[in-house]
């Protein structure tokens, strides 16, 4: 079944042909993949995604629902969470509390039973908070819940924001560079980590990331982007194979000194 | 004494303040009543503007109008009216949540200083309307309003007025506190640090900004009915600007985002200047050095210095964060 379809996808800056009819579909259960050299046009496809950026052409269908022109917020509630290149935490709040901002939506109280901290308030509350710390334990970010997340060392916020983005329960998770500012052994770490999420919680992922390694090893298909068009599609070892994507590549010194 | 007996004794000043304020009318005279339930008054609006610009970081300097709008609602009802005190107080409080949310749906275009030059726009206009509209609120001469009652019982000494606020400050900050802790307070928080990360968690900006409008104006306008009937007249050249500003200076002196801040900010402004009434002509002078002090030496506010000592020196709570400062 195909979760995610985009067909056609354009965004102009000014003059910049940031995406150019990009088309492209996710396969539930899949990771897919998408790469290109920098500047191609991968986070700007994310924004157009997670409604973000409003494309100036194309289709976006998730789940054969059309989703081109809604909110982020409605986005998020249909079950497509994502993290951001530059991490995006709640800088002042607690890590756990970063985690409940993401439990928004699955809670039903209204303001007034909250004023009144009615028993379902609390119950809710506890089963929230449960929920999240469970999340906590399984992305390994126990014994520090209480934490200010701005204070946190920039590994564990690139997990937390992960842990953030799967409190959504999403079915569909868009990860924008989860790898930059890891070291070799902790990318390693996160592959198996990412393969163990999407097998958890049986989602279909969208993944950009620079790291070739990585993408190689647990990408199902993997699209490739340069100057906002697609110029190979496939799988990870069709697309290396690729002569337009080496070429890509080799002209471009900063995508390749990348791996 | 070690972290976890700390964390305990946490309630403790709490319980102590609590029956300091109680115990407080049998050793004090009528004016240190006057004065603290003003003091409460305050501390409302504080509990208001803070939920809006301390935690939804939406700046406004449209306080005053939302305090004259509950003011006058309530006077209107009760005088022209005659409506019973409870209903004067509960429909002004709602109807200025109403005018707040309104007010809130332009305003979602706007932030910082934009923002607050449109609200502080507000004020000037219902101000003016204060004037222009003597029919309903007799324009530049003011109105007069009569004690509250409830059921036959009258409040008109300072010691039931005092008594009357410090349950109903009490209750709102409760209420504050409910609000605060649960899933509308943390989507506050989350729209005050990240707007973006905010709506990609699904928290409809639109949604919880407006109802952050909605609720801060309550407070104030219900803030804004007690006092017409504590203090027995309406003046319209009291709800100005500099009325709103006031409102503000309390919440930054106090701490943004901390309710415990509104408390002490409101204290801060309310409290100080009778302390230093005996200054004479210095008063003035003293004053201002006092807060340009400590505004420099506690940017977070008395609260967020308090927050820090604490976690420093005794270990309690968490190392804060420097949160982002106003308008930026
Ligand atoms: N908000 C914006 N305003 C103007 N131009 C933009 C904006 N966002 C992106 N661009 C431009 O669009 C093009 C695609 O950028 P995008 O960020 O999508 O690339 P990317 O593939 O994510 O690159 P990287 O690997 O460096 O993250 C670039 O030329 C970029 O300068
Ligand atoms: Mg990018």
């Amino acid at each position: 079944m195909i979760d995610l379809s985009v067909h056609q996808l354009a965004l102009n800056f000014g003059g910049v042909r940031a995406v150019d009819g990009v088309t492209f579909s996710l396969h539930e259960g899949e990771i897919h993949g998408l790469i290109g050299p920098n500047g191609a046009g991968k986070t700007t496809t994310f924004n157009c995604v997670t409604g973000f950026y409003r494309p100036t052409g194309g289709t976006i269908r998730f789940r054969e629902r059309e989703i081109t022109h809604l909110r982020p917020d409605q986005i998020a509630r249909l079950g497509i969470a994502r993290t951001f290149q530059n991490v995006q935490l709640f800088r002042s709040m607690s890590a756990l509390d970063n985690i409940l901002v993401a439990k928004h939506s699955q809670m039903r109280t209204g303001i007034l039973a909250e004023a009144l901290a009615l028993r379902l308030v609390r119950r809710q509350e506890r089963m929230a908070r449960g929920e999240a710390e469970e999340l906590m334990e399984f992305l390994g970010l126990m014994g520090i819940q209480r934490q200010t997340a701005g204070n946190l060392p920039l590994g564990s916020q690139k997990r937390l924001e992960l842990g953030r983005a799967l409190a959504l329960e999403p079915k569909l998770l868009l990860l924008d560079e989860p790898a930059s500012g890891l070291n070799t052994s902790e990318t390693q770490v996160l592959a198996q980590l990412l393969l163990k999420i999407r097998d958890r919680f049986k989602l279909t992922v969208l993944l950009v990331e620079h790291d070739m390694g990585l993408m190689m090893n647990i990408s199902d298909t993997i699209t490739v982007l340069n100057f906002g068009r697609k110029i190979a599609e496939g799988t990870p070892r069709d697309v290396q194979n690729d002569p337009e994507v080496v070429k890509a590549y080799l002209g471009e010194n900063s995508g390749a000194e990348r791996r | 004494m070690g972290m976890k007996t700390l964390e305990r004794l946490k309630g403790l000043p709490l319980v102590v303040v609590g029956v300091g304020l109680l115990a407080l009318p049998s050793f004090v005279d009528n004016y240190i009543l006057y004065v603290m339930t003003r003091l409460f008054v305050y501390v409302l609006v504080a509990l208001g503007l803070n939920l809006l610009t301390g935690y939804t970081g939406q700046v406004s300097l449209g306080h005053a109008a939302f305090f004259a709008i509950g003011a006058y609602t309530a006077a209107v009802l009760a005088e022209s009216w005659r409506w019973p005190s409870v209903l004067c107080v509960v429909a002004a409080a709602v109807f200025t949540a109403v005018v707040g949310y309104l007010l809130g749906l332009p305003c979602l275009r706007l932030s910082g200083l934009y923002l607050a030059m449109a609200t502080l726009g507000f004020t000037l206009i219902v101000q003016e309307m204060l004037l222009q509209l003597a029919v309903i609120t007799h324009g530049s001469e003011g109105m007069k309003v009569r004690p509250a009652s409830i059921l036959g019982f009258t409040f008109d000494s300072d010691y039931r007025k005092y008594f009357l606020l410090l349950v109903v400050t009490t209750s709102m900050l409760i209420v504050a506190r409910n609000l605060i802790r649960g899933r509308t307070g943390r989507a506050f928080l989350a729209i005050r640090e990240n707007e973006r990360a905010a709506e990609a968690m699904g928290v409809n900006l639109a949604q919880y900004k407006t109802i952050a409008f909605a609720i801060s104006a309550l407070y104030t306008g219900l803030a804004g009915a007690l006092s017409a009937f504590l203090v027995g007249f309406l003046d319209p050249q009291e709800f100005s600007v500099f009325l709103s500003i006031q409102f503000i200076t309390i919440i930054i002196l106090g701490g943004l985002g901390s309710l415990l801040g509104s408390v002490l900010g409101a204290g801060f402004l309310i409290i100080l200047p009778e302390l230093l009434a005996g200054l004479d002509v210095w008063q003035a002078l003293v004053y201002g050095l006092l807060m340009v002090l400590t505004i420099i030496f506690m940017p977070y506010g008395l609260s967020g210095a308090i927050r820090r000592h604490a976690y420093r020196w005794l270990g309690v709570g968490v190392e804060p964060i420097v949160p982002r400062r106003l308008g930026h």
